[in-house]
């Protein structure tokens, strides 16, 4: 009896958290799973089975690519900006012109966007942006846009703004987990690589990338997944218009499910993109048991 | 001595206290029956008010009425999902573009049925949201889309009297974009497509121009009388005289718009009047009917929006699911709940008294009496999937990108691909 408890114990502390991950993942993953090889789920009260015809109605739909054609550019554009980003300002509050007493107050500054939750970043651009805006005053101020731009209805625009949004309220965490990682680089490499006459720029490329390596592929792995996946700042800035113009693979699914019913298509479009996401996942998870070993 | 006597009798009056009670809950115990009520409505009223409907409900009948509150933005999904997972309320409030679709799927109860067994006069209903031939819900109060006006800009512009016709509403907004303002707004925001119905259908419905023919089939393409509204339309955006970012305009920005004095004229609901007169005290509103086109002399159309009630098929006491709804047709009730939401009632017995209310309000009620409440959008199939896709045709046709003809004929084929499904 005390061998069965004893072995039966460390299966006693992770059945909380199984149980937990069972309920809210895997149940929901296979249900989501089953959905789509159904002719319609939810509100239909005896679905059929029909084989892959869901993901080839959704491969077949031009509004599922027009989608995927806007994740694309939204999720390149963001993760490097805000790797771009994160990176200069990491490497700004890392360097030596700031004091200790500026590099706090920066930080805070810095770290602002992304303290606030998305309903707050849509209401303070959608605000900003709106014709005749703050924003629209000051660029016409500087004769870079006139006063009437449309940034979040004007379809050539639409898609840039909403990424540049993005990217505003994304890049602390670059910069916060970069930070960190440049404060653990040994300043011997440094001295030692100046003693050699290298300049700043081949000291940042043979020295800080390469000690960041790590870091910088598992963050850019979780922003990968989390912008793919980006749906509330959109869909209160613009809904995914003008016409379409905004419209990624979330907010796509999302319409399919909620304003159409069609639960199997946005089922199989859903799992499309869980797909994605497990390459993304198996990438990042070796690439830590890479840098582990 | 004598304390011990006040504590006996305090006891014997708990005692007798909890008696009654006790009779109370076993009265209600008898009734045995809990109506479950998924709806916005509690959310948008004053606070309790609902609250005090169900309360008063429980005492005259021992029928208890338990409310599911949530915002009209979330009460789509909830239904949804309880009716998914079979705990969906006996009752629900629903919205005129929800009721097709959610007939179809089975997740209301035709209520015709239930009606004739009941026996319940039904000329007491001022209308009925039918699908498929059948009734499914039941409009409680009616909130009529009159025309906003700023009189005060109108008055800056030198615009002596509101415009009623087309033309003299494309020279009012000349006047006023010359002044500095923006004329009108529509918004056009797809994650809340209700302006595609209230606003841009609304004012097309106001001279009978309606997507419909006189046999009840969409007949969008070739339909001259909706070109012309569109060129006409376009024309107005062309000139400047429309809010400029339509597409991402939702209708509290639209709203906010006006209530600042940005704007001298919006089609909005009347319930808005409340949230004007608190959040814009000192804002000179005038109401009108929506310009008609020149020359014409028919019933307006009015836009109407609906709360509407509808009762589950999972339900497992539809009659008495169906004896709440009756009791809110009840005249005093139904007349009290549309004074004090800014709207119309529902029921041919209520004769509300607006004395009280909005001094704006009377003018609006005349104005929806003089023509035909009319919403197409109402008990129309797939109507959440067709809007979106109306308003991404109507921004791009707003744009230039798109002539009249093709405009209508996208339009067209999208309501036949809905229609086909």
């Amino acid at each position: 009896m005390r061998k069965v408890k004893k072995a039966a114990t460390p299966y006693l502390f992770l059945a909380p958290t199984i149980i937990l991950m069972v309920v809210l993942l895997v149940i929901p993953i296979c249900m989501i799973f089953q959905y789509s090889f159904l002719n319609n789920a939810i509100v239909e009260k005896s679905p059929e089975i029909v084989g892959f015809k869901n993901y080839s109605k959704i491969l077949g739909d031009k509004d599922f690519w027009n989608a995927v054609r806007n994740t694309i550019f939204f999720v390149l554009v963001s993760v490097a900006a805000h790797m771009g980003l994160g990176m200069g300002f990491a490497m700004l509050l890392n360097s030596s012109y700031f004091t200790r007493k500026t590099k706090t107050i920066a930080r805070v500054i810095y770290v602002l966007p992304w303290m606030f939750t998305a309903s707050v970043i849509a209401i303070l651009w959608k605000l900003m942006l709106q014709p005749q805006g703050i924003v629209d005053y000051l660029l016409a101020f500087v004769h870079l846009a006139t006063k009437d731009t449309q940034w979040l209805s004007e379809r050539s625009v639409a898609l840039y703004t909403i990424t540049f949004v993005n990217i505003w309220c994304g890049y602390p965490f670059y910069m916060i987990s970069l930070l960190a990682g440049l404060q653990g680089i040994s300043s011997d490499l440094y001295e030692c690589s100046a003693l050699d006459g290298a300049a700043s720029g081949q000291q940042f490329l043979h020295i800080t990338v390469p000690q960041l390596k790590p870091i910088i592929i598992s963050i850019s792995m979780l922003d990968f997944v989390w912008s793919i996946q980006s749906f509330a700042v959109i869909w209160m800035m613009t809904g995914g218009g003008p016409a379409k113009k905004t419209e990624t693979l979330s907010i796509f699914i999302y319409k399919l499910a909620f304003n159409s019913s069609k639960y199997a298509l946005a089922s199989a479009a859903s799992v499309i993109v869980l797909i994605i996401c497990i390459i993304a996942a198996v990438f990042y998870v070796r690439q830590q048991k890479k840098a582990r070993d | 001595m004598m304390k011990r006597r006040n504590v006996s009798i305090s006891l014997a009056a708990m005692a007798f206290g909890a008696l009654l009670c006790g009779v109370n809950v076993n009265a209600a115990d008898d009734a045995g029956v809990t109506l479950e009520w998924q709806q916005w409505w509690a959310v948008e009223c004053p606070e309790g008010y609902v609250q005090a409907i169900c309360d008063r409900y429980y005492e005259e009948t021992g029928v208890k009425v338990e409310l599911l509150s949530a915002p009209f933005a979330d009460t789509k999904t909830a239904i949804v999902s309880g009716a998914t997972t079979g705990t969906v309320a006996d009752i629900v409030s629903v919205d005129g573009s929800w009721v097709y679709d959610f007939a179809d799927q089975g997740i209301l109860t035709n209520i015709s049925t239930l009606l004739d067994a009941d026996g319940f006069d039904q000329s007491v209903f001022m209308s009925q949201w039918r699908a498929m031939d059948s009734t499914y819900a039941l409009p409680v109060i009616n909130f009529p889309y009159p025309m906003f006006v700023n009189l005060d800009i109108l008055e800056a512009c030198g615009i002596k009297e509101v415009p009623k016709t087309w033309s003299e509403f494309e020279e009012a907004c000349k006047k006023i974009t010359e002044n500095g303002y923006y004329a009108y707004a529509i918004n056009l925001d797809s994650s809340s497509p209700s302006g595609i119905q209230n606003v841009w259908s609304g004012f097309a419905w106001a001279s009978d121009i309606t997507m419909l023919n006189e046999e009840g089939k969409y007949a969008i393409a070739g339909n001259a009388e909706l070109a012309e509204y569109a060129e006409y339309m376009k024309n107005l955006n062309d000139q400047g005289y429309i809010y400029p970012g339509m597409s991402s305009l939702t209708e509290a920005d639209m709203t906010s718009k006006f209530a600042s004095g940005e704007l001298a004229f919006i089609i909005n609901s009347a319930a808005v009047l409340t949230s004007f007169r608190q959040e814009a005290p000192d804002l000179n509103i005038g109401v009108c009917a929506i310009p008609v086109k020149d020359g014409f002399e028919g019933t307006s159309k009015n836009c109407t929006a609906n709360w509407a009630l509808g009762i589950t098929e999972n339900s497992e006491n539809k009659e008495e699911a169906l004896k709440f709804i009756e009791y809110l047709f009840n005249a005093d009730i139904n007349a009290d709940l549309a004074v004090t939401q800014s709207a119309i009632p529902g029921s041919t017995l209520a004769e509300p008294d607006y004395s009280g209310g909005d001094p704006v309000f009377p003018d609006i009620y005349e104005m929806y009496m003089a023509g035909t409440p009319y919403n197409e959008f109402t008990g129309m199939k797939s109507a959440n999937e067709f809007m979106p896709e109306y308003i991404d045709e109507v921004v791009t046709y707003m744009d230039g990108d798109t002539d009249t003809e093709e405009f209508l004929q996208n339009v067209q084929e999208i309501r036949d691909e809905l229609d086909a499904q």
